[in-house]
């Protein structure tokens, strides 16, 4: 992740903490960590977890999409899928390639919250 | 970031594991080893789609479609266990932040030869989320399996695999990895491949299984506040102990009335001891699929205030998606679990 994208991420999580009307304390209470990581979190200075982004996420009321960098299913990313299911049967890429289908739907749903 | 040793990596996948329980906090929810880690409930937690399907090869999938969000795919050929280990298979992929992936295999630690570190990570993350240490070690005292020559028998394992849900041979070697039994108790648990068969057989004394993929659970007082995870035709033998000369007799009738299949009630006695106690064995299959709050009463049918004694024990069998035609088309001859 860049730092720019870091940034991003750090005003978004803040701005979605803020508007859930909880506290830096709040936050830290519910997930188990310390008061000054949610705050360096807050300022691009400490990386965030899978999991901690999805905790926080949930914790907010927002979709996992919400924090995202980029757009969902990106060219290159679809291009990929495209290559890695080929060798795949028939029925199995034609179900994988639908339920990226569904994620891109729900993931684009989710960006524009 | 990738791991570059085999060893690496599983230390990578156990450490996210680990990480999520504390997160959490499973080790204090599970003390008590009544019920088994929920995979799919996690997933739904954490807001991660999650969908079964009738896949063909694949077992499961870990899409991502972003740098923040993946969706789960789990095939529903396979019985609940391969599918609870191939669902947190693809649950580590996410947490460890992997890129997505197509698994048509998974497998335990300890099977690692020619596999890419990802699915090494995500194999160990499977493993340890499902079979931590302390949840095997809560299940198995709770039942007064925690003996070293129990862990060896392997009928209590069998019984211990299905109260973590998860396959026979998978719990033999989670054994193995925490250093309970050594490599070679669990070449001898395993056996040949009958040796599942022969288990449930030797519990069943003497009653027909239609399905032999089903489970054979031998129930006890033990097993009281149990939530248990069960297939679709699973067997259940309930073994207690009752005083029937005293008037003291277990009611299953709550359980028939849900729609559990009454196979077979029999009482044996001890005809050496004059009103001593009995043993009761009661056996049910599975309604269908469901979740059942089942209440069993020890009772004097001129019962007195106080006098009763209940065992209660909670079934879910809607985990459980594998088709109904047959076993599987599914699958790679190499898959370990």
């Amino acid at each position: 992740m860049s730092a720019a994208d870091r940034n991003q991420l750090a005003t978004r999580l803040r701005e979605a903490r803020e508007r859930a009307g909880l506290s830096q304390e709040d936050v830290a209470q519910n997930l188990g960590l310390p008061r000054p990581a949610i705050s360096q979190i807050e300022n691009g200075h400490r990386r965030v977890e899978a999991l901690e982004l999805a905790r926080l996420a949930k914790l907010y009321g927002r979709p996992l999409a919400f924090f995202a960098d980029e757009e969902p299913v990106g060219a290159k990313r679809l291009d990929a899928l495209h290559r890695t299911t080929a060798e795949l049967s028939t029925k199995d890429q034609a179900e994988v390639l639908r339920f990226a289908e569904f994620l891109r739907q729900k993931a684009e749903k989710g960006e524009k919250r | 970031m990738i791991a570059r040793t085999t060893r690496e990596a599983i230390l990578r996948g156990v450490g996210g594991a680990a990480e999520t329980h504390d997160a959490f906090r499973f080790r204090d929810k599970h003390q008590d080893g009544l019920c088994a880690i929920d995979v799919f409930s996690l997933i739904d937690d954490l807001q991660i789609p999650l969908e079964f399907r009738a896949l063909d090869a694949l077992l499961g999938a870990c899409v991502r479609v972003n740098s923040a969000e993946v969706g789960i795919l789990v095939t529903t050929q396979r019985d609940l266990h391969m599918q609870r280990f191939t669902a947190a298979h693809e649950l580590g992929h996410f947490i460890l932040e992997h890129e997505g992936s197509l698994d048509r295999e998974v497998r335990m630690p300890g099977h690692t030869d020619g596999r890419p570190p990802v699915e090494v990570e995500a194999d160990a993350f499977a493993a340890e989320f499902l079979m931590p240490k302390w949840l095997l070690r809560a299940a198995a005292e709770r039942r007064g399996w925690w003996a070293e020559d129990a862990l060896k028998n392997p009928e209590i394992v069998y019984q211990l695999s299905l109260r973590v849900a998860a396959s026979y041979e998978a719990t033999c070697w989670g054994l193995v990895s925490h250093d309970y039994i050594e490599p070679r108790s669990a070449e001898a648990l395993i056996g040949n491949g009958k040796r599942l068969k022969e288990i449930k057989r030797t519990a069943l004394r003497g009653i027909a299984l239609d399905d032999s993929w089903a489970d054979v659970w031998l129930l006890g007082q033990h097993d009281d506040g149990a939530q248990l995870d069960a297939g679709p035709n699973d067997v259940f033998i309930l073994d207690l102990e009752e005083r029937a000369a005293a008037g003291f007799r277990w009611d299953a009738s709550d359980a028939i009335k849900q729609g559990f299949v009454l196979l077979d009630d029999t009482s044996h006695f001890n005809k050496n001891v004059v009103g001593g106690a009995a043993q009761r064995r009661v056996v049910l299959r599975s309604p269908p699929p469901g979740k059942y709050d089942l209440s069993f009463e020890l009772a004097r049918s001129f019962a007195r205030a106080g006098d009763s004694k209940t065992l209660r024990i909670n079934v879910s069998t809607i985990g459980t998606r594998r088709s109904d035609d047959g076993a599987s088309s599914a699958g790679t001859a190499g898959t370990i679990h």
